[in-house]
């Protein structure tokens, strides 16, 4: 009787019905079929609404909007571009450069994915990179977001695992660098091999001007940074101001965005968050429904009593996390795995702040491995390619994240490093 | 009607998102300057707006085709069978707009009945929030019946290229 | 006969914490004892429900066992808050155990059971107590408070109870309680010693505790009454048994492990501080007169107010 529950699933999936939808059908079903009323479904959907970690979602967008209609995310990419120009490939690499110091403001893939491609996926194309490429490379350079501190998913973990938010904050930073090096690497061979265009020649008149005209927006994550980390806010207020910064600098200095424009572009932040919102509702309580079903307790009771070493536990989680992230949302997947995951670390003397970053690139992947990957669907959106040509090419930079998520499995240290470095 | 859903979508939510921001900022202004003034509770009150400003907005993201949806299948289908399944799409949705009509209506008759308030200092009456849900879901309703009449009313109403410039977040 | 009885029990908290491992403990017991008739699952870690929302669950019927932490329902039955009265302050283990196994414990059972539609299995578990922490200066009267900003996860009766010793309230939630110490945002929090040490607050510079017991907060077993009134009598006994039999077992745990979380915090260079009985007494006189308006603001029962002033002898 439950196996029509993966089948409306797939079903709905395929034939295109809106994410929220595949995810509240079979969840409805799923809670009738456990004969619970579907009251409690509807109260689980609204509860998980009440949390002020959620609220970073919104002011993120907002901030991404703002900033991208308000030529900062355009300010900073211009930048980069005249610093790196002379490099073969370069605008690949300001790509890159751009995401991460994006990553550093925010704590989301998608927002980190809708405001660096919706500058940098024309601009890429219109100077001869072919579009699944350039679709892949900000698609995976986007999901450094949760990677990069601050970061949502981390902080969750944080909640889930009793952990210090600073300590798992620190973890990410070098595994972040290394990934976006690693990137940067693949940029530069495939221009190369492909004779990619070289940008702006480096001159000083450039680089000066348009590093002056970028000022404004560089202040941005210099208040984010020295909010949060020097700083004297929490991460949702932190997102906040960069929207707040975002719109005053839009208006009062670039200049592209009008008073009257001001409730339009706000709504359609909202908008934009909204959308997430009530998916990322729904796939708690669809993964409420799949935590009661049993599935995951008894496939954590297999592996317990398999005797597993830590090394093969740890590939082995890779790999059911890779097919897990497929098909849900990182919340869901941490909601469902982490209660029943922790406490088996101790036993195999692994890390839980280790086990957190092997977990977040995980996130990282499963935002871009179709056929639920938020980040696949964001790109499609915003380029207006076919999913097809996004999931081709986001599929190398796959490749490539599972090889540094094998390194950085196998090699504690590059995460565990700066934060014994910083706090002993 | 339409007149004012799309005002609704447009400008509430637009003024909520806006006041949300200002509130937000003037909250962590305010801690440096009147910390006296602020007791916590704020941030409670930010996220009921936006709760209510983003269910409101999932209404328009109907209109816009803006909710997130994997249509690679629907891409390589014969565009009747496309409309077929666009119909059956919105009924999909409209059975899970009537799942949160009907039993968020519950939840909020449950909080008022409980007499259910939030434990800060705010002690906010939680029905009000609830009532996002009920509401936001009637509004999303109204516009998957105006999409659902127009699939099946107009021919041309499913094309290819809404399909392929289909905007989403 | 052999009627199976299935149970989803849920609780916010992880199996280290001794709220949940005795949970664990007491339903692997009743399960046993039952010969399996009574079959418990448990779902920590909030897998199921949050406490703050698993009041509304027992009552649709979406768990039929919980234990949620007192704090957590008063936004449904506000008279949990009574921890947050003058009258309450400065009591000790005992004392408090007195008044909760008496008539305000009785008062709050038949709230919780006409209001979540809930039978309470037994008395209180009791929370380790709650006390106060601090950054950069240490707190070793009530005195140094003044002016402190303190963190609170956001009840109305921590508030209101760091308030009425000088102190700024600050709402902070958990996740971002280590960035806010870090930088300053709030110069110490309410926790229990058993927190700080599993969210290792030392390494965001949190060194010295006022053993203040500023609060002494409880977690209360419920069981939705349809759930209830379908098990056999032999079963609620085995049930109602069980738990009176572990419980002071369980209390005296509670308190041997906090007197070890002590001294793993000084072994991570904590200082601790404790208010002598006289400073204790002088607060707990000082705040007397504002007993009427707390039981306003707190919106809670006279009776229970009186009923703690008539337990601990007069204010
Ligand atoms: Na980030
Ligand atoms: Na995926």
């Amino acid at each position: 009787m439950a196996a029509i529950v993966p089948v409306l699933f797939f079903v709905l999936l395929a034939f295109g019905a809106p994410i929220f939808v595949v995810l509240g059908l079979t969840a409805s079903l799923g809670f009738s079929l456990n004969g619970l009323s579907l009251v409690p479904f509807a109260q689980k959907v609204i509860d998980q609404l009440n949390s002020p970690m959620l609220l970073s979602i919104p002011f993120f967008v907002m901030a991404a909007t703002y900033m991208e209609k308000g030529g900062i995310a355009h300010a900073l990419v211009e930048m980069a571009g005249a610093w790196l120009g002379w490099l073969r490939g370069s605008l690949g690499i300001v790509a890159i450069v751009a995401c991460v110091i994006f990553a550093a403001i925010c704590g989301s893939s998608v927002a980190t994915c809708i405001a660096m491609g919706t500058i940098l996926i024309p601009a890429m194309t219109a100077r001869g990179y072919d579009r699944p490429f350039a679709l892949g490379l900000i698609g995976a350079s986007g999901t450094l977001g949760i990677l990069i501190p601050p970061s949502l998913p981390l902080i969750l973990y944080a909640v889930i695992a009793d952990e210090s938010v600073p300590r798992l904050f620190l973890a990410g930073v070098v595994p972040g660098l290394l990934v976006a090096l690693v990137f940067a690497g693949w940029v530069v061979f495939r221009a190369h091999r492909r004779g990619l265009p070289k940008g702006d020649p480096l001159t000083i008149d450039n680089v000066v001007g348009k590093t002056v005209h970028a000022l404004p927006a560089l202040s941005i994550p210099l208040i984010i940074a020295v909010g949060i980390y020097g700083g004297y806010v929490t991460v949702s207020e932190a997102a906040a101001m960069s929207a707040g910064v975002a719109l005053l600098v839009s208006l009062g200095y670039y200049r592209t965005i009008a008073m009257r424009d001001v409730i339009p572009v706000t709504a359609q932040a909202v908008g934009s968050a909204a959308v997430i919102t009530i998916i990322v509702a729904v796939a708690l309580a669809f993964g409420h429904w799949i935590t009661e079903s049993g599935v995951p307790a008894a496939m954590v009771r297999v592996i317990g009593d398999a005797g597993l070493q830590s090394w093969q536990f740890l590939l082995l989680i890779n790999l059911v996390m890779f097919i897990m992230g497929m098909f849900l949302e990182v919340a869901s997947i941490l909601l469902i795995t982490l209660p029943i995951l922790l406490p088996v670390l101790p036993a195999l003397g692994i890390d839980p702040i280790h086990f957190a970053i092997i977990l977040t690139i995980n996130m990282e992947i499963a935002m871009i491995t179709p056929p639920v990957g938020l980040n696949l669907f964001v790109l499609t959106g915003i380029s207006g390619a076919q999913i097809s040509e996004t999931i081709r090419g986001v599929s190398p930079f796959v490749v490539l994240l599972i090889i540094m998520l094998l390194l950085i499995t196998f090699v504690p240290q590059l995460s565990l490093w700066l934060p014994t470095t910083v706090y002993g | 009607m339409i007149r004012i859903l799309d005002l609704l979508e447009n400008w509430v939510v637009g003024i909520l998102g806006l006041f949300m921001l200002v509130f937000a900022l003037a909250q962590v202004a305010a801690r440096y300057l009147l910390p006296e003034l602020v007791a916590g509770g704020g941030e409670e009150l930010i996220v009921y707006i936006f709760v209510w400003a983003a269910m409101i907005a999932c209404a328009g993201q109907v209109t816009r085709q803006g909710h997130v949806r994997a249509n690679l299948v629907l891409r390589l289908l014969p565009i009747g069978v496309v409309r077929f399944l666009e119909a059956i799409n919105a009924l999909a949705a409209l059975t899970v707009c009537a799942i949160f009509i009907w039993f968020g209506s519950d939840v909020v008759n449950i909080a008022i009945l409980i007499d259910e308030h939030s434990q800060t200092g705010v002690s906010f009456p939680m029905w009000i929030y609830y009532l996002a849900l009920p509401v936001g879901a009637a509004l999303m309703a109204i516009r998957y019946v105006l999409l659902l009449v127009r699939i099946i009313s107009e021919k041309g109403s499913v094309t290819k290229e809404g399909l392929m410039r289909e905007a989403s977040v | 006969q052999d009627d199976v009885y299935e149970l989803r029990v849920s609780v916010d908290t992880n199996l280290q914490t001794s709220r949940t491992a005795h949970l664990a403990e007491y339903l692997n017991e009743i399960e046993k004892r039952s010969d399996g008739r009574l079959k418990p699952t448990l779902y920590h870690s909030a897998q199921l429900y949050a406490d703050r929302d698993v009041g509304k669950a027992l009552l649709q019927g979406a768990v039929e066992m919980a234990m949620p932490g007192s704090w957590t329902l008063s936004g449904i039955v506000s008279d949990l808050d009574f921890p947050g009265l003058p009258s309450f302050f400065g009591v000790s283990a005992e004392e408090a155990r007195e008044i909760v196994d008496g008539e305000v414990g009785e008062i709050i059972n038949a709230e919780l059971d006409a209001k979540l539609n809930s039978h309470v299995i037994g008395r209180w578990h009791e929370l380790e107590p709650l006390h106060t922490y601090s950054v950069d200066k240490p707190i070793e009267s009530f005195e140094d408070m003044k002016g402190m900003r303190i963190r609170h996860p956001g009840s109305a009766m921590q508030s209101l109870q760091i308030s009425q010793k000088g102190a700024t309230p600050v709402v902070v939630p958990w996740p971002d309680v280590a960035l806010a110490l870090n930088q300053g945002q709030v110069d110490g929090l309410v926790s229990t010693h058993n927190t700080v040490i599993s969210g290792k607050l030392w390494d965001t510079g949190v060194k010295y505790t006022f053993e203040d017991a500023n609060s002494r907060m409880y977690q209360m077993m419920l069981i939705a009454n349809p759930a209830w009134e379908k098990l056999p009598d032999d079963l609620k006994a085995i049930m109602e048994d069980t738990w009176e039999e572990m419980l002071p077992t369980f209390l005296e745990r509670v308190r041997n492990s906090d007197d070890r979380d002590r001294e793993v915090l000084v072994e991570n260079g904590f200082t601790v501080y404790q208010p002598t009985p006289e400073q204790l007494e002088a607060l707990h006189e000082a705040l007397a007169p504002t007993e009427e308006d707390a039981v306003k603001e707190l919106k809670i029962n006279p009776a229970i107010s009186e009923a703690i002033i008539k337990a601990r002898g007069g204010m």
